[in-house]
């Protein structure tokens, strides 16, 4: 554990390096970077609202990271996170809506509304799944670099819930291609309300995320399965002469990350959304490509980059608002942050590495 | 409009789809041939369109009635900006020894980035700019029916340069040598790191141009106006077999793809959104048949 | 130092360090002179191949000095080496094998017509160089379709089309036949007798004896003597090169074995007509038949490439075959396990001890712990509802001590091992399992000699507890003492059944290269 979070000195290097940058090129539009750094802070954790809104962002983040990881540690790069968790949401949308809106009468939603709940979450997770296995199948039975058949597949998952969402029997009235709302008892509670108007600030997602955090800690931590998965991604040829069916586990990895970007989707439509919006993603699935490379794999290290990007996201706000700085200089942080990660690590390794 | 009218039109569609793919493919084919994966044909290719819009549009402001001028212009500002994200890439990669596939993401999300940043500051556009106007590379006809970007001129003559630069030349043995084995090429004097450097340098010059093809083809940039052509570029090379002559087939392939998909519009019945995954659904198609037929280079993506 | 003659090599007080404070070599100095066969020998690990690194401007030194003829080199690196005049036959070939001999040979100082790489002309030279030296060559062949013998050829080719003066040859013995390596030998003297200057390096003491003119013995990373050849005595190097007696541990020549198993133990293993194809679609076995019986050990010689391996790996199922039967039996009835997986095969006792540890048999990334477990991680032993029991850490630590498996910490990668140690741990892996039947491909290949005695002492309790082995090694006196019977492959096929009581490494050669009588003694 305390070996893993040394490795972690790596991200801190690259964030450092990667602030230094991103504050001379602030300099450089003529722009004060200390106090684009205040406002970025301030919007991010100034008041409980800005807290609720950071923790709220990070759920999916952390989410997100974990799905990239999860393939990552079994050798294979999930870059179609972003397309999962878009087939993954409408799944969990359609089976959400019907269920809870047809069953008239509130007492039958209110009993019904558990059972809702969980079953929209399955189709969310398994519509994820089913989305990164077909990239997993054709990596495991015909050798497809993953990283292009995931990069298809996101597009191809975008037409096709852009098309579904626009079809008649899912459509609600009104000119926005979204699914109709999903009734109260069909949504993920709230755990904190936060203000008298009864604005939900952090949902249960919170728990969804707990829960598959120390699945993937016990997965990689103990489990046989992770074990083989870490093996196959290691060295594939020494897991197969082990006797571990190298094939199986390549398809396996990439349903479970799936399945994990599948949960994202459910998370924000049920508890966020309450109802299937076109685009309603931001880029989770790319940011948790970052956020896992920065937390370098490493559950404790992807839940403090998740908070990071969550933070980065909520004072971005704050920042346009206040500095003439525009909110995209984020994303170009981040990809500065990932760059220099990646470099970071191949310098370590360098160093690290035993000639002879 | 009736179905007889459809191949006529579709040979030169493809054609022009076929060249932006062509221009990034044969860069990345470079590249890859001396060891270095290079997902960063993406935003090579955006950055090409990118600095290529932004150059015409200014040009043209600063110095009203010289088109031809401007459009050189955008020319130069494709080359540099892909030149440019093909050094970020080759120092990424050959000196801090970074993983390949990572550093090519990063780039992509990197390039994306700072086009939404500077639209917004430049034009004040959320990630677009304006119509570039009169400024254009001109079309030269071939025939009656068809008349072509100057460009996809451009890319049919690399394309025979490219081959035989890789496979006839002393610099393309070496250059092969760094993809197949860069220890074996560095114990007989050859500098691996410059060789690699200058491929990857070259990936960024032709998939910039790759980029600006589409910004005249279409009259002004938009954000993330590649939609994936540098990736279906690197398919193209699979299929290809790292190969410049089959790399040429499946470029045009992926093309018929992107043009079916437009001449079909409103001619089929079929919804607009399944043709739009057509090109996606063909590349994961043809990935699934080329593999197993196709070696990469032995040291490809390999670091240190 | 003299204005007449100096040395056409000198280093001096080289260090070389390697991260996490190893050091390789430690202020060694060498002088080698002009036209001379000069031994650096020593045990794996010793430093050998780091100093020949460093000379050959591949491995960066941290200290020390560089004289080539008494002029100091400023600049070191491979480039500055070759333009030294100093060229390396490495002892892992350094050839591209889509290129062609020609082009392996002429990179880096190509002929050219115009832009043109002129292949023509670069064939001619490639012939012309290889008529000078007597080295049989096709310049057209594609590299990957040449025999490893050849394969050295082009090496040694390649390093004089660079105008090499001083020759460095990294244990180029290791993958010959004997026959193979006197051609060799008589190349080198041609060589020599032409003015090259030859650094040799080696831990064969006798081919050392046979071939060298000056010997220079390292042990740990420090030179131990230099000395002529002439005169020295090869026990004595022997125990420079170990810093001790050789004792029981090494092997001895003519094993007297305990227990021979009889011709009537039980066959634990049986092959018949395997055939396998090769990538290419050539074959790489051509129908061949062995049984393996239990308290015996078969061996297997043959020059790399001869189809050994790919007979281990389809009897380990690592590798299809297109016709033939494998049986392993289990005491009642031999079952086919042609279409059985691997982990069933392990179930049905069969362990593997594969040929390229790094490869096949570890995980460089995981621990010493979770190599340990390596295929046997679902063994009820290890595996509980939870996952993976602590019982791991026991066995790894049991592991460790009874196969002397250095690490500082059970929790380590094994990446940061030594070869030897990483091998003791795969061979003490396969063989906790207590096998039925072992495959052993190259059990002691590149580890020191301490560990050697180690893994046969090993392979002969296995053997005595009435497992069946089937060892394939290219160390041929290694060959000669664990075997009960060896069997010798050519071209795909066994060409012959061997007592190994009653042959010797010559006769062993001969069969290897494809000539001898045929048959000798019945299984």
């Amino acid at each position: 554990m305390l070996k893993k979070l040394d490795e972690l000195s790596v991200s801190a290097w690259a964030l450092l390096a990667a602030g230094v940058v991103v504050s001379l090129v602030i300099l450089a539009i003529g722009e004060n970077p200390i106090a684009v750094g205040r406002a970025l802070i301030d919007g991010a954790f100034g008041g409980p609202r800005r807290v609720a809104n950071t923790l709220q962002y990070a759920i999916p983040l952390t989410l997100s990271g974990l799905a990239v990881a999860l393939a990552f540690r079994g050798g294979l790069f999930n870059i179609g996170v972003e397309g999962q968790l878009y087939v993954g949401a409408f799944a969990a949308a359609i089976v959400a809506s019907p269920v809870a809106s047809r069953t008239a009468g509130e007492g039958l939603a209110t009993a019904c509304g558990p059972l809702a709940i969980l079953a929209a979450i399955l189709a969310g997770v398994t519509a994820g799944a089913f989305w990164a296995g077909i990239a997993g199948a054709l990596k495991s039975l015909r050798g497809v670099n993953e990283v292009i058949a995931t990069i298809m597949l996101n597009w191809i998952a975008l037409f096709l819930v852009g098309y579904l969402v626009n079809l008649p029997s899912f459509k609600a009235t009104g000119d926005i291609p979204q699914t109709a709302e999903i009734a109260a008892g069909g949504r993920l509670p709230g755990l904190f309300p936060l203000s008298g108007d009864g604005a939900v600030m952090a949902g249960s997602g919170l728990l969804l995320a707990l829960t598959t955090l120390l699945a993937v800690v016990w997965l990689f931590g103990r489990s046989v399965l992770g074990y083989e998965i870490r093996a196959v991604g290691h060295n594939p040829s020494a897991a197969e002469a082990a006797g571990i069916p190298v094939r199986g586990r390549l398809l396996q990895t990439m349903l479970l990350s799936g399945a994990i970007a599948g949960l994202v989707g459910a998370d924000q439509v049920l508890g966020v959304h309450h109802r299937f919006i076109a685009n309603f993603s931001p880029g989770f699935g790319y940011l948790g490509i970052a956020i896992a490379l920065l937390g370098r794999n490493h559950p404790v290290g992807i839940v403090i980059a998740a908070f990071l990007f969550a933070a980065l996201k909520g004072g971005a706000l704050q920042m346009d608002a206040l500095t003439n700085v525009p909110r995209e200089m984020i994303t170009v942080l981040q990809a500065v942050l990932l760059l220099f990660v990646a470099a970071a690590a191949g310098v370590r390794a360098r160093m690290g590495a035993r000639e002879t | 409009m009736n179905e007889f009218s459809l191949l006529p039109a579709l040979v030169p569609a493809t054609i022009q789809a076929a060249t932006p793919l062509l221009f990034a493919a044969l860069g990345g084919l470079i590249s890859e041939r001396a060891g270095i994966v290079n997902l960063a044909l993406e935003g090579m290719m955006l950055a090409g369109a990118f600095a290529g819009a932004c150059a015409a549009i200014l040009l043209h402001d600063a110095v009203p009635g010289h088109p031809a001028a401007a459009a050189a212009g955008a020319v130069m500002a494709a080359l540099v900006a892909g030149a440019l994200v093909a050094l970020l890439h080759a120092a990424a990669c050959i000196t801090f020894r970074a993983d390949q596939v990572v550093s090519g993401i990063a780039l992509n999300m990197l390039v994306l980035g700072l086009t939404v940043f500077f639209s917004q500051s430049i034009f004040h556009m959320k990630g677009g700019t304006p119509q570039l106007e009169e400024v254009t590379l001109g079309r030269l006809s071939l025939g009656a029916s068809m008349a072509l970007s100057p460009l996809c001129f451009v890319a049919a003559a690399v394309l025979p340069v490219a081959g035989f630069l890789l496979f006839s030349t002393p610099f393309g043995l070496r250059l092969r040598a760094c993809g197949e084995h860069p220890r074996a090429a560095a114990t007989v004097g050859i500098p691996v790191a410059r060789i690699r450097y200058l491929a990857v340098l070259a990936s960024g010059l032709l998939a910039g141009l790759g980029g600006l093809y589409l910004v005249f083809d279409v009259g002004s940039f938009s954000k993330e106006m590649t939609s994936g052509r540098g990736y279906i570029a690197l398919a193209a090379i699979i299929f290809g077999r790292w190969r410049p002559g089959l790399t040429l087939a499946g470029c045009l392939l992926f093309g018929l793809a992107q043009s079916l998909q437009l001449q079909l519009q409103g001619r089929v019945e079929v919804p607009v959104a399944f043709l739009q995954m057509l090109p996606y659904g063909v590349t994961l198609v043809v990935l699934a048949g080329a593999i197993g037929r196709s070696t990469p280079p032995a040291a490809l993506g390999k670091t240190g | 130092m003299t204005d007449v003659n100096p040395p056409a090599v000198e280093m001096l007080h080289i260090t070389k360090r390697f991260s996490g404070g190893v050091v390789a070599v430690e202020d060694v100095s060498i002088g080698v002179a002009q036209g001379e066969i000069h031994a650096v020998i020593g045990e794996n690990g010793a430093g050998k191949s780091t100093l020949m690194g460093v000379l050959s401007g591949l491995i960066p030194a941290d200290s020390g000095e560089i004289r080539l003829s008494g002029a100091p080199v400023s600049n070191p690196g491979p480039a500055s080496a070759v333009r030294h005049g100093i060229g390396m036959v490495y002892q892992h070939f350094m050839l591209i094998p889509v290129f062609t001999v020609a082009e392996n040979i002429v990179l880096g100082r190509e002929p050219a017509a115009g832009l043109r790489f002129d292949r023509r002309a670069a064939e001619e030279q490639v012939r012309a160089l290889s008529d000078r030296y007597g080295l049989k060559v096709d310049p057209a062949a594609r590299v990957e379709t040449l025999s490893v013998g050849q394969e050295q050829r082009v090496e040694i080719l390649k390093v004089l089309h660079c105008g090499a003066d001083i020759l460095i040859l990294d244990e180029p013995t290791a993958v010959l036949t004997p026959q193979e390596t006197k051609d060799l030998f008589s190349v080198l003297l041609q060589l020599k007798s032409q003015g090259k200057t030859i650094l040799f390096i080696s831990h064969k003491l006798n081919e050392v004896l046979a071939i060298a003119d000056t010997i220079t013995v390292l042990r740990h990373g420090k030179v131990v003597e230099t000395m002529p050849a002439k005169g020295a005595m090869k026990e004595s190097l022997a125990r420079m090169m170990v810093g001790r007696d050789l004792e029981s541990g090494a092997p001895d020549p003519r094993h007297p074995v305990g227990a021979v198993a009889s011709a009537s133990a039980e066959v634990l293993l049986e092959l018949e007509r395997i055939e396998v194809l090769r990538d290419n679609g050539l074959p790489a076995l051509r129908g061949v038949s062995l049984q393996v019986r239990s308290g015996e050990i078969l061996g297997l010689a043959g020059v790399e490439g001869n189809g050994q391996t790919e007979l281990l790996e389809v009897a380990a199922g690592l590798r299809e075959k297109v016709g033939g039967e494998i049986r392993l039996h289990d005491g009642v009835s031999g079952r086919d396990v042609s279409r059985t997986s691997i982990s069933e095969r392990h179930r049905l006792g069969l362990s593997h001890i594969p040929e390229d540890r790094h490869r096949r048999g570890l995980v460089l990334d995981f621990s010493v712990v979770e190599n340990a477990i390596l295929g046997r991680h679902r063994d009820e032993a290890f595996c509980g509802p939870w996952g993976i029991r602590s019982s791991a850490d026991i066995e790894a630590a049991t592991l460790a001590e009874r196969f002397e498996v250095h690490a500082n910490d059970l929790a380590d990668r094994v990446r940061g091992l030594s070869g030897g140690n990483q091998q003791k741990l795969v061979v003490g892996r396969e063989l906790a399992r207590r096998p039925r039947v072992l495959l052993a491909a190259q059990p002691t290949r590149g580890v020191d000699l301490a560990a050697v005695a180690i893994i046969h002492r090993a392979l002969r309790e296995a053997r005595s507890t009435g497992a069946a082995i089937l060892l394939v090694s290219s160390d041929l006196s290694e060959l000669l003492a664990l075997s009960d019977r060896i069997a010798v492959m050519y071209e795909g096929s066994v060409v012959a059944t061997l007592d190994p009581a009653k042959t010797t490494e010559e006769e062993l050669g001969l069969y290897m290269a494809g000539g001898g009588r045929s048959s000798a003694i019945p299984s």
